[in-house]
């Protein structure tokens, strides 16, 4: 026990690998147990709401005409009339976001810099995904194969590209923080 | 003469209970039970399931999922970390 201790806390990649794995783990089980128990109160996620509310705000914005929202158990419907989208639990990003926080952990460690960049990057990949879907909708209510072609291949690369950047940008924010808080 | 009208009324009857508790559809072929099949010919079933299918839910409107590429992205993340920790670790 003490020697994988050991290896958990050592600056090599080894001990990259367990902190990332258990840092993955840890906040996996804590989402599901968090899903699992809004679903037993009969209710939908908090993330999934917001992100559909904000969506739908989005959409309008875009010009989309007549633009609902109505929400479920299991998702929200977002957009106008017989051309809406399905804002579903695996729509609201959160396990992106839950994957790039296992990251920084491993590499910074939990630190104040560590807090700061959490929420600047869970914000800019939560407004990401409010644009994607807002242009999603916007994308449906024109109509055309548009839509599809950007919901296959455009926002996904897009998105996890970003998250490979933001991580491999990493040690220079993670400088200018240092001097900022110097 | 009133008795051989009873008679006749109650033989009717009976003979109509007899058919609507009948298991087969033997006045029109089909396979319903009793007098179901009387008043259900395929212009009606046409009908019927015409007015199903109208009155069918539709198919819930398309998801936008962004959980399609995780494992790729959590594998990306170990090969990024492990490659930093090692040139890390060649370089002392």
């Amino acid at each position: 026990m003490e020697k994988l201790l050991e290896i958990f806390r050592s600056k090599n990649a080894m001990g990259f690998s367990l902190r990332f794995a258990a840092s993955l783990l840890v906040f996996w089980v804590a989402y599901q147990g968090y899903l699992h128990y809004t679903h037993a109160n009969g209710e939908l996620d908090w993330v999934t709401y917001q992100v559909s509310a904000l969506s739908h705000g989005m959409a309008t914005f875009l010009g989309v005409a007549n633009c609902q929202f109505s929400c479920f158990i299991d998702g929200c419907y977002v957009g106008r009339e017989g051309k809406m989208v399905n804002v579903l639990e695996g729509c609201n990003g959160l396990k992106l976001g839950i994957v790039y926080a296992a990251y920084l952990i491993a590499t910074v460690g939990m630190n104040k810099r560590l807090v700061i960049q959490l929420v600047i990057g869970l914000i800019l990949i939560q407004l990401f995904n409010v644009v994607r879907i807002g242009i999603l909708v916007a994308l449906r209510d024109l109509g055309g194969d548009s839509y599809f072609f950007f919901i296959k291949h455009i926002f996904g690369v897009s998105i996890y590209l970003s998250i490979i950047v933001l991580w491999l940008i990493n040690p220079i924010i993670d400088k200018m923080f240092s001097h900022a808080t110097d | 003469m009133k008795t051989k009208y009873l008679y006749t009324m109650a033989g009717v009857l009976f003979a109509l209970a007899l058919a609507a508790d009948s298991p087969g559809g033997w006045s029109t072929g089909t396979k319903s039970k009793g007098m179901n099949g009387w008043f259900y010919n395929h212009e009606m079933h046409a009908r019927k399931t015409m007015l199903l299918q109208n009155t069918t839910p539709p198919d819930p409107p398309p998801g936008v999922p962004l959980d399609g590429g995780l494992i790729g992205l959590i594998a990306a993340g170990g090969a990024v970390g492990y490659r930093k920790y090692k040139a890390k670790n060649n370089a002392e």
